[in-house]
């Protein structure tokens, strides 16, 4: 203790400097435009390298978790792929095949793609959360498109770099998903309160509908985003306003946001088309 | 630092930055981004020899924070006088007198030690200060040839203004 005082005494112009120097630094870096972008551009350069080291190391760590689930998601793709290929009718739906079925002889339009990324950064106590999953426009993404994970619905992407994209989180009031009840398929909207990240709310569904606590929730597959069919949650207690014709029901999301790793980015093979046509309409009613 | 010297030195530092806001960043402001004539750090080298040096870090940063009050520009000459309260005592070691300097002379001013003594020493000061204020101005080595130009003809013009500004005031204590 001693030696250090003397240190610090012996030290203190030295010490006093490099305090000082830190406070000036933080407040040309808060207060001034120019040295703030310098700033911004090297944190985010360093800070992105940093996140990347990070990220491997954290892989590294849970390989072993990662090829159990990695091997669950194969079982679960080879009894798909063995159903499919007994299935002598061509199905109208066909979100998961990419390839003619050779076997019934059909040809199946494909009308997604999926692109496997890995997340870099993640948010879910913030008001608005995002996502940055390190592919970008030089991997095929573009903005708009669903971002999903082994068992859930992730996001959707909004920026794209050429390496990196963020992705707007579910856990952000701007999101809106088409969602249906799985024993009726009713469907309504799915809607972040902002409050708890492992609950939503799904909103518009009928009162005349019958809603079973614990029943299965769809993503609908009448927004252009998403396939149909992927699980979002499960169906809590609806509750209904008074006056209002429409339940609310909490949704128990199926996957857990705060530790996202492995997603999939759906490209909407015929998104364009489809918004091209949409745009007719509009244009239309004009 | 005793009564007697710690109002010629308030006194000494509101003369300067008036001066400097009224008229040396007016005058800069006209001659474009090459000139820039900063006289105010005379005042941290002419706080009292004798002062210890954490005391003149610290009084070099509030004195640049206000300096940056007056220029917009929150923390550029609180880091340049931090750096300049900092190097002061090296500064004044290599150019100590035979025998050091004797506890005579309170201030390292021209009265005590003659013009030509005190020209060196504002120089490599005011060149030290200089080269940090227009590095952290950059605030990156990238474009050092710019920041090396900045430097020299501000640190001419910069000497100038300090030798008549010292000369008017020919501090004592």
């Amino acid at each position: 203790m001693r030696n250090l005082l003397l240190l610090f005494i012996r030290n203190g112009g030295f010490v006093t400097f490099m305090l000082l120097e830190v406070v000036c630094f933080s407040l040309i870096v808060n207060f001034n435009e120019g040295q703030n972008a310098i700033y911004s551009y090297n944190a985010a350069r360093v800070g992105g390298q940093i996140m990347l080291w990070r990220q491997s190391a954290a892989q590294y760590f849970h390989l072993r978790e990662r090829a159990d689930s990695l091997a669950q998601q194969n079982a679960a793709l080879q009894t798909n792929l063995y159903n499919l290929r007994n299935e002598r009718v061509a199905r109208r739906d066909t979100q998961n095949i990419t390839l003619p079925d050779s076997l019934s002889g059909t040809i199946v339009r494909p009308q997604f793609e999926f692109i496997a990324a890995v997340v870099l950064s993640n948010s879910v106590s913030m008001r608005n959360n995002w996502l940055i999953i390190d592919r970008g426009s030089e991997e095929g993404i573009s903005p708009n498109m669903g971002v999903l994970c082994p068992d859930g619905v992730v996001g959707t992407t909004r920026h794209v770099s050429p390496h990196f994209s963020m992705v707007m989180s579910i856990l952000n009031p701007q999101t809106k998903i088409s969602a249906s009840l799985s024993s009726s398929g009713y469907f309504g909207s799915l809607v972040w309160e902002g409050s708890d990240p492992a609950f939503m709310l799904l909103r518009d569904i009928p009162k005349h509908a019958v809603v079973k606590e614990g029943e299965a929730i769809y993503t609908s597959g009448y927004s252009i985003l998403f396939p149909k069919g992927i699980l979002i949650g499960y169906a809590g207690k609806p509750s209904l306003k008074p006056g209002s014709n429409f339940y609310e029901i909490p949704v128990r999301l199926a996957h857990n946001p705060a530790t996202t790793n492995d997603v999939y980015v759906v490209k909407s093979i015929f998104y364009s088309e489809l918004k091209d046509l949409q745009e007719q309409e509009a244009a239309d009613e004009q | 630092m005793n009564n007697s010297q710690i109002f010629p030195n308030i006194g000494r530092f509101f003369l300067v930055a008036l001066v400097q806001l009224l008229l040396f960043k007016q005058i800069a402001i006209m001659l474009g981004v090459y000139y820039n004539i900063l006289v105010w750090p005379i005042f941290i080298l002419l706080l009292p020899i004798q002062m210890g040096t954490p005391l003149i870090v610290l009084l070099g940063f509030l004195s640049g924070l206000a300096i940056d009050l007056l220029y917009g520009s929150p923390g550029l000459h609180a880091s340049a006088g931090t750096f300049a309260g900092f190097v002061r005592p090296f500064v004044l070691r290599a150019f100590e007198p035979k025998g050091g300097f004797s506890g005579k002379e309170p201030i390292a001013a021209p009265a005590y030690f003659g013009w030509s003594w005190y020209i060196q020493v504002t120089a490599v000061f005011s060149l030290l200060f200089l080269f940090w204020f227009f590095s952290i101005d950059a605030f990156t080595f990238f474009y050092f040839g710019t920041i090396a130009l900045k430097t020299l003809s501000s640190w001419a013009l910069s000497m100038i203004f300090i030798v008549i500004f010292t000369f008017l005031v020919n501090p004592k204590n």
